[in-house]
């Protein structure tokens, strides 16, 4: 499903976050990227969303190129492609239920619409009564999940979480890695990068460890060890 | 069809959130708005006044032809029938020598030594001359042109032209330098307001970064980030405006004797009253027009997605 080959990429022309990556990500699958700050973990989530462009190598998506993507085509890979990070991304002046139906009024639903997609994602996420609550007010792992469920609203095919219990107490990570499996349950492919320990051990999944921008370990689901 | 409208009617309710919710901006952009609003009604103002002065000056200057003895009536009749036909000349009357004479005696009245000089004179001393109205001191030139290369040259004894050419080329000369300056302050104008609008609109839409960061990232369309902040640059230019007619309507309607006193053909009360419709609707218009690009190039240069 995600296909590098031979990526690399170097900011400001001498730093180099990820240095001739190749691995590929099948449609369904759990995957942990693990390092260091600063091995290239976020870098690679970036890539894969689009947020930045990679200085050499290739990058595909179901087998489609998206190595270099016009701004219309980078806006429909989001939309499939969805990411989920420590510092939550939410508008914190509007409400939960105004964040919610950001996807929708993007994809130009109508008020009903909505209302009906927001209800039924809110009540997926036991949201349903912090709806009318600004997203500042939330606990963090309130948010997270508003986050997850806002993303949700687009049906995507990936989720890249990045960090998603660096904020958060034991308790609410638990939770979020528990609807993350969830999801991953219902088809949706995920990359998780992190350097929770407890997180990696926890989910029997493969895991790719990453050092300086390389891979340095890639262990199937089963045969990792525990940190 | 419907994904235009539902986008659309978000920007409308999204752009009015931001004026709400981001009052000391709001603030300080309708401040702009106002002052922008302020100077250009100045720079209109400024263009009325020289031209009210030019005419007020233009007035008051006359173009007389005075004749020598030797010429008749009949080429008299003659010249102000040419002259009359001089495209911008408005009025060409004739004063005889008793009409000249009766006026003299008129002002004579009031002033013992030139009324005791007429009477030892005991002749009319005064000739035939021709008043000349023209729309502007230009026609004067070529009316002077015209009769000094004509074959009438003879019988003109002299142009009262030559007496008020350097009074009419002083006022035709200021008048114009006023348009040039008045233009090149237009320019310098537009140049600020277009810095000044474009810096607001940049610190304020940049302390909404992390918005659109997140909806860029949620794969919303240009035209979905950007309507709420052009519906929002509308509202603020409106209400600007608006409080800013408010403001100036107050100005006239205090200043309405005023202006008089200075030149009595300036009244701004009058010209905005005779103006209103059409002056407001092109500086309002210029000034949303000047936002929305500023918006615009703001969101393009800094917020593309």
């Amino acid at each position: 499903m995600i296909v590098f080959k031979n990526v690399t990429k170097i900011f400001n022309g001498y730093l180099k976050a990820v240095d001739n990556l190749s691995f590929e990500i099948k449609s369904g699958e759990f995957v942990i990227l693990i390092g260091k700050s600063g091995a290239g973990k976020t870098t690679v989530l970036r890539l894969i969303n689009k947020e930045i462009d990679p200085t050499r190598g290739e990058i595909y998506y179901k087998n489609l190129k998206i190595t270099y993507l016009s701004s219309g085509k980078r806006r429909e890979l989001r939309r499939k492609i969805i990411t989920v990070f420590q510092d939550f991304k939410l508008l914190n002046k509007k409400t939960v239920y105004e964040n919610l139906s950001l996807p929708l009024e993007i994809l130009g639903k109508s008020k009903r619409e909505i209302e009906k997609e927001v209800l039924r994602v809110a009540e997926k996420f036991n949201l349903k009564e912090k709806l009318e609550q600004l997203a500042e007010t939330l606990s963090g792992g309130e948010k997270q999940k508003v986050v997850l469920a806002r993303g949700i609203l687009y049906n995507p095919e990936v989720i890249l979480a990045d960090e998603p219990t660096g904020n958060l107490d034991p308790l609410n990570s638990l939770e979020i890695i528990e609807t993350l499996k969830k999801l991953n349950n219902e088809g949706i492919t995920i990359v998780l990068a992190t350097h929770n320990r407890e997180v990696v051990n926890q989910l029997k999944t493969r895991v790719i460890t990453l050092e300086n921008g390389r891979i340095i370990k890639d262990e199937n689901p089963g045969s990792y060890t525990l940190i | 069809m419907r994904k235009i409208f539902n986008i659309f009617k978000r920007g409308i309710i999204e752009g009015s959130n931001l004026f709400v919710n981001e009052a000391s901006l709001t603030f300080i952009n309708i401040i702009t708005t106002l002052v922008i609003a302020f100077s250009l009604w100045g720079l209109v103002f400024t263009f009325y006044f020289s031209n009210s002065l030019k005419d007020y000056l233009q007035n008051r200057l006359d173009f007389s032809i005075y004749f020598k003895n030797n010429i008749t009536s009949e080429e008299i009749e003659k010249i102000q029938k040419i002259i009359s036909s001089f495209p911008g000349v408005k009025k060409v009357t004739l004063i005889t020598q008793e009409m000249a004479f009766e006026k003299l005696q008129k002002e004579s009245q009031v002033n013992p030594v030139i009324e005791r000089a007429l009477k030892e004179l005991k002749t009319n001393p005064l000739v035939d001359y021709l008043v000349v109205e023209a729309e502007n001191s230009e026609v004067y030139l070529k009316i002077s042109d015209y009769l000094l290369k004509s074959p009438f040259n003879s019988k003109i004894d002299y142009l009262s032209y030559f007496e008020n050419k350097k009074i009419i080329e002083r006022a035709i000369s200021f008048s114009n330098n006023l348009k040039i300056l008045m233009l090149g302050v237009i320019l310098v104008v537009c140049l600020f307001s277009v810095l000044i609008i474009f810096n607001t609109i940049y610190i304020s839409f940049y302390s909404l970064k992390e918005e659109i960061e997140i909806l860029q990232l949620l794969g919303a369309s240009n035209w979905f980030i950007r309507l709420p902040f052009l519906f929002y640059v509308f509202y603020f230019t409106f209400v600007g405006y608006v409080l800013f007619l408010g403001l100036f309507i107050i100005f006239l309607e205090k200043t309405k004797n005023f202006w008089s006193l200075i030149i009595s053909n300036f009244s701004p009360y009058f010209f905005v009253l005779d103006n209103f419709f059409p002056l407001n609707f092109y500086i309002f218009s210029f000034i949303i027009l000047l936002n929305l690009i500023s918006a615009f190039l703001v969101l393009q240069k800094y917020f593309k997605v």
